[in-house]
């Protein structure tokens, strides 16, 4: 029943687990740059 | 999100269908083209599409609509201001209020009506913009009017489709996202693929809930204004999409300086692009814009050369060259250069350059006087720069006697330039290319990247590894590998650096056309 900034902590255990911040603001789009790769068949 | 649609510029059409619209009045000699005879006398004139009714510009000016292919005006186009573009708020905000409480279901009947009448139209539109803009007939009716219909048909499903998010936080409270229509949207697009750019802003912007006053360039307002005719017989009700006629000065700086219109999509140019993001920045308007590019297209030793060659072509001179995501600097690897540089030549050769409305034509006109004075200057700057003109160079002789003023230039390819030059980093927009040969991947990559540029580029190998490796260090927007314009309208679109800002297509175009909010509810 930990909340979920308690959990966090499992990022020592598993150090490519997204902070859920980091899953929010990657979503959002504004620090990434879409690109898009389309490879004929 | 429902839908997958590919342009494929190489197609050649469909049926022929009888036109009807009186849209070549004025246009001498076209009759053995079996179009529509001029019913007036005097040119038809290109009026704004205001509330549901075409409407005089209010200072009653108009200006000469050039057929490029002749180089003779053949209609005219309403000359508006920001006293037009007032008019067209008025009634966008009349309507705002009913078409933003439609159901998504009432919003996607009409676009999908939409859709079905420009199918049903799609000779007339095409021949239409085909006079408009001089380019092939052909292309027209395979690439441009399709592309419109899948634009409706695309967004009138998408919004059928989406959902939101919800966000519970611990114990505390439970939030949902809703993303509703900003209000009006501005939407200006540019003269080389005319209602396909257009209904690429203005299917999402209005299928999303909100009204729009679109601006088509004043080199090319034909489709606009047979699409005003297919929105009131769609039943678009009055003021939900709104078209005011005329120049960037007056009636694009209106349209983006108007405190009543808080989103603007911009397609065009680098330099007014900056202009507009110049005027829209203080006002904390929402934009997105699509601009130039300078797009590399990379062949690989190990590439398939035969399509590569053939891809190549296309994505070269597709348009005349007039396609943001043309591929005008081509750099080939040492080891195939020179064969590369034979078989291009050989095959770019076979083009037709003739008048559009000739089924047989592959090349038609460039837009405009100015613009083919632009293609000159840069083929002139390329031989004071060291070029070697390996095809073209000089326009044709005259290509029949209805074209003999017209805009035409043929297909060109300089070589041995250096990277830096300016033919190699200023946009041409014409159908001019340069071909330079490199020894490395890294050197390439290189290359790709040395442009203020970062629209679209193309990647030909056989290899899977260098492809994907390719694509991630490349810096544009879209990258196609073995291939060149296959778009799916699901994707991002747009570009990098002074390509722009934003993207467009999918979800994008759903999200920029909407404004998040977040509910938070107690627990």
């Amino acid at each position: 029943m930990k909340n979920l900034a308690e959990r966090c902590a499992c990022r020592a255990v598993a150090p490519d687990t997204p902070k859920r911040d980091e899953v929010g603001l990657a979503k959002a789009g504004f620090f990434t740059e879409p690109k898009n790769v389309c490879i004929a068949k | 999100m429902a839908g997958r649609w590919v342009d494929c510029i190489a197609a050649r059409g469909a049926g022929e269908r009888s036109g009807g619209h009186e849209i070549n009045v004025g246009t001498p000699g076209l009759a053995g083209y079996n179009l529509p005879q001029p019913v007036r006398s005097e040119p038809l004139q290109i009026r704004n599409f205001i509330d549901g009714q075409f409407v005089e510009p209010v200072g009653g000016k108009y200006i000469d609509n050039i057929e490029p292919a002749t180089g003779k005006p053949y209609s005219q186009v309403a000359d508006s201001d920001s006293r037009d573009v007032d008019l067209a708020v008025g009634a966008a905000e009349a309507a705002f209020a009913d078409w933003s409480k439609k159901t998504t279901a009432e919003r996607s009947d009409i676009l999908l009506r939409i859709a079905d009448l420009i199918e049903r139209d799609l000779e007339k539109f095409a021949r239409a913009e085909s006079i408009d803009t001089g380019k092939p007939l052909s292309l027209a009716r395979s690439l441009d009017i399709p592309r419109a219909v899948a634009n409706f048909r695309f967004f009138a499903t998408a919004i059928l489709h989406t959902e939101s998010e919800a966000h519970i936080t611990d114990g505390v409270a439970f939030n949902y996202t809703l993303r509703q229509p900003r209000g009006i949207a501005g939407l200006i697009s540019p003269w080389n693929l005319p209602l396909y750019l257009l209904s690429w802003k203005i299917a999402p912007a209005i299928a999303c809930g909100n009204t729009a006053i679109a601006k088509p360039s004043e080199l090319t307002p034909m489709t606009a204004f047979l699409l005003c005719e297919i929105c009131a017989e769609a039943g678009l009700p009055n003021g939900v999409l709104n078209i005011v006629h005329g120049t960037g000065p007056n009636v694009g700086a209106a349209i983006t300086a108007h405190p009543k219109i808080s989103t603007i999509s911009f397609t065009g140019g680098t330099v007014t692009g900056r202009k507009v993001a110049e005027t829209c920045a203080p006002m904390f308007k929402k934009v997105s814009l699509e601009l130039g590019g300078k797009n590399p297209n990379i062949i690989f030793a190990d590439a398939d050369l035969d399509a590569a060659i053939a891809g190549s072509v296309r994505s070269s001179f597709a348009n005349q060259g007039q396609v943001c995501l043309c591929g005008s600097r081509v750099f080939v690897e040492r080891p195939v250069y020179q064969d590369f540089v034979k078989r291009f030549v050989e095959k770019a050769s076979q083009l037709k350059v003739g008048d559009p409305l000739d089924e047989k034509t592959d090349q038609g006109a460039i837009v405009s006087k100015t613009q083919l004075d632009k293609v000159k200057f840069y083929v002139d700057l390329a031989q004071q720069e060291g070029g070697v003109t390996a095809l073209g160079g000089s326009a044709p002789k005259s290509i029949n006697e209805r074209c003999q003023s017209g805009y035409f230039f043929p297909p060109t390819v300089i070589t041995d330039l250096p990277v830096s030059c300016r033919v190699n980093r200023e946009e041409i927009f014409g159908p001019v290319i340069t071909i330079t040969p490199f020894d490395s991947e890294e050197e390439v990559i290189g290359y790709a990247n040395d442009t203020d540029y970062g629209l679209a580029s193309s990647v030909w190998t056989q290899n899977l590894n260098r492809a994907h490796r390719v694509a991630e260090r490349i810096h544009t927007g879209t990258v196609w590998v073995n291939c060149w314009l296959v778009r799916d309208l699901r994707v991002p679109f747009g570009g990098m650096k002074a390509s722009g800002v934003g993207r467009e297509g999918g979800d994008e175009a759903l999200r920029f056309f909407t404004e998040p909010k977040n509910v938070c509810i107690a627990k």
